[in-house]
């Protein structure tokens, strides 16, 4: 009853509740989120005012309407909580203080979200600010209200042990806590527990295990941070016990995960920036501890606040080494994660953000200088290609090649490389004899096309009098523009093409990727987001409608399949969905994973899965991984799967803590195309794609698909794993 | 070591002291004494004279030439063999590997495509002969048929009825692309209606697909204009069923009819000189395609259909001098082992032909005869040539197109075909025609069988 009127008023109750405590340490694990909810209870009266603060709070930022995302996400709880347990932890349980706390906790969502909004134009993270300032504004303001009672708690362990656990609990207290452990360990643990401003070895243990369980990276920097921070203070040669003290060793723990392995990629590089960071922390900790013991307030977090801060707007103001480290711009709350998808996409989806460039041209062309080229790409005009057409013995005319026409290339359609508007032209250039240069106008007859703001083509060495546009018309993309001709600085008919950030004919050249093309060297292959090279035998990839259709998947359209799986047959229903920032997923109905995909023109990518790996979704994302609209005979193409998929949790286990130096854990996909029966009715297209999971190159798992379209759909989908065999049919 | 010198008759030449003209004194060109490293010798003496020799690395290369012409300059672009310009199994075959669809205009021609394996989708059904049981054939298997005539329509539409299956069908359109000979025997005319009728007729029919547009406007085409003509003329009749009926066409299919490199009798200059490449054919076409006003969301498939100039200048015939002849108006003469019988195209065409073997700067205006006994057996009515001896090898060029299906038993038996594949190794294609071969078909009713002179 009570349930179901919480699910009315609040539908999020619980996700938003764990998140709030996970949050804190960067996380949205639920295994996390209990051990820490369980942790802020070793003092009932503290966790009671945390919980009270954290439901506040949450139920407030819903009804007031604000993100709903990031009230699931509690990103408006976790500052509250923490203020509810620095305040329950001082002050015994009474209805003024009650009260209070509930204002308490509004105080911190309003400063929470205008904090927020500060720092959200230079797109940085508020971290825990609005706990420090919330906290020290009811201190502060709490030591006039005289109904409070000051706890007495927290100055005896074994008295809250015994409240806890009775006699036992302080038996098993006094045995742990006189474990000969190093000393460092002890505050290790200790500091952990800090954080829920619990001041004993139990708290953070169990603390570190919820870490460990979450990400071994986070983990492994929270040591990395702790550990710098001691052989700092033991090289400074002030006492560890300033350090054990204070029990603020938290905010080692913190800036270590946030810097390392959070909000960047963690690498190698990382790890040093983490050990930069820390005796910066320390100046923070000692210089604010002198300024605030005047007020008689704790520091708290403020010097992991103020070093997180700084290093991200540091980062993020860099012109360039953008790689060292990376910052994280999915983020999948773990590290783990999050470098895997890097690992995997800093390679497989540069050309997200990239305007859509075809090949100039129609048909197979040859690369004759490339970018950086011997012979006029050069400095400011570096990035530009030369393209001209070769028989099959690689000459590029027929005949003697005296007259410009005896060239393969010269007349041949120039079409718009992308959509766009004519914004200069250059014509009434004579075409020169093979062999002469026009270094007057050395550009030729030209053609330049803007695609976007500072976004322009430039097509040159164009035929006189056979440019069709008009300065200032739109054209579409694959649209004849002119002729390849043999003007300007030409001594023979080729096809100059560069990007440009001006619309003036040659202008500065601009570095940026063709969206897709083929290469035809030894072999064909597809590259998407890429720039051709000397010598390659490049075409656009040719769209086929087939597939064009069947990969469009429209948002609440439905695929339905009926399966067998040589035991039984049922039905299938997948839901293409879409969520409040435009990305497009499959869910399915049964087990509620996802499976995210983005679709460009010329590919099909799923980016991302979330979900049961038991579910036939899992192996759909695998088998359509990535596919590409047009059919390559005897295409092979490989890809990396991210290694958070890897089937063996152990291995894997394993394999993140050594994953930002070395990965022996490797997984890939392959797609094939096997046949296309180009028939004008109803063509077929055949695919088949192969998933293998290894370990040190071993093979580890391997799961095999096969995909059938005709009719402008999958029509089926067939799954290998080992013996056994499921078949989609599209119903 | 001396060689010995070659005998070469004795020759008595007019002088001709007039002025001098511009085609100059004398002939000059070089003995074709090998083909792709076989010596021509070589390949006579193994397999016997007259030989067909085809070249694979020559019809391969031709085939990539179009094929770059015209994906050059036209975004979708497929080819279609045309079988009846050769349909020896092998030579098919190279063009398959090489990409192409049947084209076909018979039930023979179609059943020897099926047989090399081509998927009857990819096999175009043209002409005006085709039974009723080719065309549920090419229904049943889904083959593109292209309709020549209304009664053909008809009974298209009886078939789609009788066994409820979707004929995928194009229709052959004629029309005036301003040159002569004008071909309107085939297909439905552009300018007085009747395309347009037919193409109405097929959809208010409801039974058949409308899949493509053809058109084939002459054969040994020297105009590329004519096809910039035909091709807009299509494109036009594409955009009136795309406004009509809210209906693509799928494909243009321009025929074929582009000019080989052989000289046409009567024709002052060779062909060699005037016969336009085909990237002048695929300039015309595709740029009066892009240029027309059809813009459906993907543009049509653009079928070719070209036989002859992908293969003609692939094949050579090699033959031998039988005899020497004065003629009684003092010409000189040559009898060749080759007649009109397998070398057909020498009624249209003055082939070039040269020696196998090396000869002097001398030559003879020469008639040269084939072996028939048949005055029409005539190779070249006047070719300059150098002495020739009895026994004496030469080679017909570019004899790639219509002879191998032309060709007849007549008088003689077929000879052999052979391939010279990549690495220039000899293949026989095709096997000569030996007595029990014909007699094999033959039946003699009992009483006449025995005789007695």
């Amino acid at each position: 009853m009570i349930a179901a009127r919480l699910k009315y008023i609040f539908p999020y109750f619980w996700q938003s509740l764990s998140n709030s405590y996970t949050q804190i340490f960067f996380s949205k694990n639920k295994v996390l989120g209990l051990l820490l909810i369980f942790v802020s209870m070793f003092d009932l009266n503290a966790g009671f005012i945390g919980l009270l603060s954290v439901i506040t709070s949450n139920v407030a930022a819903y009804l007031i309407g604000l993100n709903r995302q990031k009230v699931i996400d509690g990103l408006y709880g976790f500052n509250a909580l923490l203020v509810g347990l620095g305040l329950g932890i001082y002050y015994q349980i009474s209805l003024p203080f009650l009260v209070i706390v509930i204002f308490v906790s509004l105080l911190t969502l309003l400063l929470t979200n205008t904090l927020e909004g500060v720092l959200y134009k230079y797109g940085l993270p508020y971290l825990s600010l609005p706990f420090l300032f919330a906290i020290w504004i009811a201190m502060l303001s709490t030591r006039y209200f005289t109904q409070l009672e000051i706890s007495q708690r927290g100055i005896y362990m074994l008295n809250e042990m015994y409240l806890l656990g009775g006699f036992p609990m302080v038996k098993v207290y006094d045995w742990f806590y006189t474990l000969s452990w190093p000393e460092a360990i002890k505050i290790y643990f200790r500091a952990l527990g800090a954080i829920f401003f619990q001041y004993h070895l139990f708290a953070g243990l169990v603390i570190a295990i919820g870490l460990l369980y979450w990400s071994r990276l986070a983990f492994l920097y929270s040591v990395v941070g702790f550990s710098s921070a001691w052989v700092f203070y033991n090289f400074i040669g002030s006492g560890l016990n300033d350090l054990s003290y204070t029990y603020i060793g938290f905010n080692y723990i913190l800036t270590a995960i946030a810097v390392g392995a959070f909000f960047v990629i963690p690498s190698a590089i990382s790890f040093v920036w983490v050990m930069i960071s820390i005796p910066l922390v320390a100046f923070l900790i000692a210089s604010g501890n002198a300024v605030l013991g005047g007020y008689q307030l704790a520091i708290f977090s403020l010097p992991f606040n103020l070093v997180v801060i700084m290093f991200l707007y540091l980062f993020r103001l860099r012109e360039r080494f953008h790689d060292k480290p990376s910052l994280v711009y999915l983020q999948q709350y773990s590290p783990e994660k999050n470098l895997y998808s890097f690992l995997v996409n800093k390679k497989r989806l540069p050309g997200l953000d990239k305007i859509q460039i075809k090949m100039p041209f129609m048909g197979k062309w040859k690369v004759t200088q490339g970018i950086e080229g011997t012979h006029t790409h050069k400095d400011v005009w570096k990035f530009a290609w030369d393209f001209e057409m070769t028989d099959d013995e690689g000459i590029t005319f027929r005949e003697k090649g005296l007259k410009v026409e005896d060239y393969y290339c010269f007349n041949k359609p120039v079409v718009a490389p992308a959509d766009g508007y004519i914004s200069e032209i250059m014509d009434g250039i004579e075409d020169n004899l093979i062999g002469d240069a026009n270094l007057k106008h050395n550009w030729g007859n030209s053609v330049v096309m803007s695609h976007a703001l500072g976004l322009f083509s430039q097509m040159s060495h164009l035929k006189r009098g056979s440019i069709l546009v008009k300065s200032g018309q739109f054209v579409r993309k694959g649209e004849q523009v002119a002729s390849c001709g043999n003007s300007g600085r030409s001594p023979y008919p080729h096809l100059h093409f560069q990007f440009q950030a001006a619309g003036e004919v040659g202008a500065a050249t601009l570095n940026y990727p063709f969206s897709a093309f083929l290469t035809h060297n030894d072999e064909t292959v597809f590259f998407s987001a890429s720039q051709p090279v000397l010598n390659d035998f490049v075409s656009n990839n040719q769209i086929v409608d087939l597939l064009d259709l069947a990969l469009h998947f429209v948002p609440g359209q439905m695929l339905h399949f009926s399966v067998d799986d040589e035991k039984e047959s049922y039905h299938l229903s997948w839901k293409i969905e879409t969520d409040i920032y435009n990305n497009t997923f499959i869910q399915c109905g049964e087990s509620g994973a996802k499976a995210w995909f983005i679709r460009q023109p010329d590919i099909f990518y799923f980016t991302h899965y979330e979900g049961d790996k038991k579910s036939l979704l899992f192996d759909f994302y695998l088998g359509a991984y990535q596919l590409i609209t047009g059919f390559v005979p005897g295409l092979k193409m490989k890809e990396h799967i991210t290694l958070a998929l890897y089937p063996n949790k152990f291995v894997l286990a394993i394999q993140d803590i050594i994953a930002p130096f070395y990965r022996f854990l490797n997984a890939e996909y392959c797609l094939e195309h096997t046949r296309f029966i180009n028939d004008l009715s109803t063509p077929i297209i055949e695919m088949y794609a192969e998933v293998t999971f290894s370990m040190f190159g071993r093979l580890n798992e391997k799961r095999s698909f096969e995909m059938k379209f005709s009719e402008n759909h999958m029509q089926s989908f067939i799954i290998r794993r080992g013996d056994t065999k499921i078949v989609l049919n599209r119903e | 070591m001396t060689v010995k010198r070659t005998y070469e008759r004795p020759v008595i030449k007019k002088l001709e002291s007039n002025m001098p003209n511009k085609f100059g004194m004398r002939t000059i060109y070089e003995p074709v004494t090998h083909l792709e490293e076989n010596a021509v010798k070589d390949l006579i003496s193994e397999y016997g004279s007259p030989l067909f020799v085809i070249s694979e690395t020559k019809i391969r290369k031709n085939y990539s030439a179009s094929r770059q012409a015209f994906e050059t300059r036209y975004p979708r672009v497929q080819f279609a063999w045309s079988y009846k310009t050769n349909y020896l199994d092998a030579i098919c075959n190279i063009y398959h590997q090489e990409g192409s669809w049947a084209e076909v205009v018979s039930g023979f021609e179609y059943d020897k495509a099926i047989r090399n394996g081509v998927n009857g989708s990819k096999i175009i059904f043209n002409g005006p002969d085709k039974s009723e049981e080719d065309l549920r054939k090419a229904v049943t298997n889904n083959s593109l048929i292209h309709i020549d005539h209304l009664d053909e329509l008809y009974l298209l539409q009886d078939i789609a009825r009788a066994t409820k299956q979707r004929p995928k069908v194009a229709i052959r359109v004629n029309m005036d692309t301003g040159v002569f000979p004008m071909w309107d025997r085939f297909g439905f005319n552009y300018e007085n209606g009747q395309a347009w009728d037919a193409l109405n007729k097929i959809m208010f029919s409801g039974q058949m697909d409308l899949v493509g547009l053809h058109t084939h406007i002459g054969t040994f085409m020297l105009a590329p204009s004519a096809y910039a003509v035909a091709a807009s003329k299509l494109a036009h009749l594409a955009q009136s069923v795309l406004t009509k009926y809210n209906h693509e066409i799928k494909y243009i299919d321009m025929g074929g009819g582009f000019a080989s490199k052989n000289t046409l009798k009567g024709s002052y200059l060779p062909g060699s000189d005037i016969s336009p490449s085909i990237d002048d054919f695929a300039e015309a076409i595709t740029s009066a395609l892009m240029n027309s006003d059809y813009r459906p969301k993907t543009p049509p498939l653009l079928i070719i259909e070209s036989g002859r100039v992908l293969i003609d200048d692939a094949a050579w015939l090699l033959g031998t001098v039988l005899a020497n002849k004065r003629l009684s108006d003092g010409r000189r003469s040559v009898i060749l082992d080759v007649g009109v019988n397998i070398l057909f195209t020498a009624f249209w065409y003055d082939h070039k032909i040269t020696p196998a073997q090396a000869f002097t700067s001398y030559t003879e205006d020469t008639a040269l005869y084939g072996p028939l006994c048949m005055n029409i057996d005539v190779v070249r009515e006047n070719i300059n040539m150098p002495m020739l001896n009895k026994g004496d090898q030469l080679v017909v060029h570019h004899v790639g197109a219509y002879n191998m299906t032309q060709w007849m038993q007549f008088i003689t038996l077929r000879p052999k075909v052979v391939l010279i594949d990549e690495k220039f190794k000899v293949h026989v294609i095709r096997n000569n025609e030996t007595l029990s071969i014909l007699t094999d078909l033959e039946a003699v009713p009992s009483h006449l069988v025995d005789f007695e002179l």
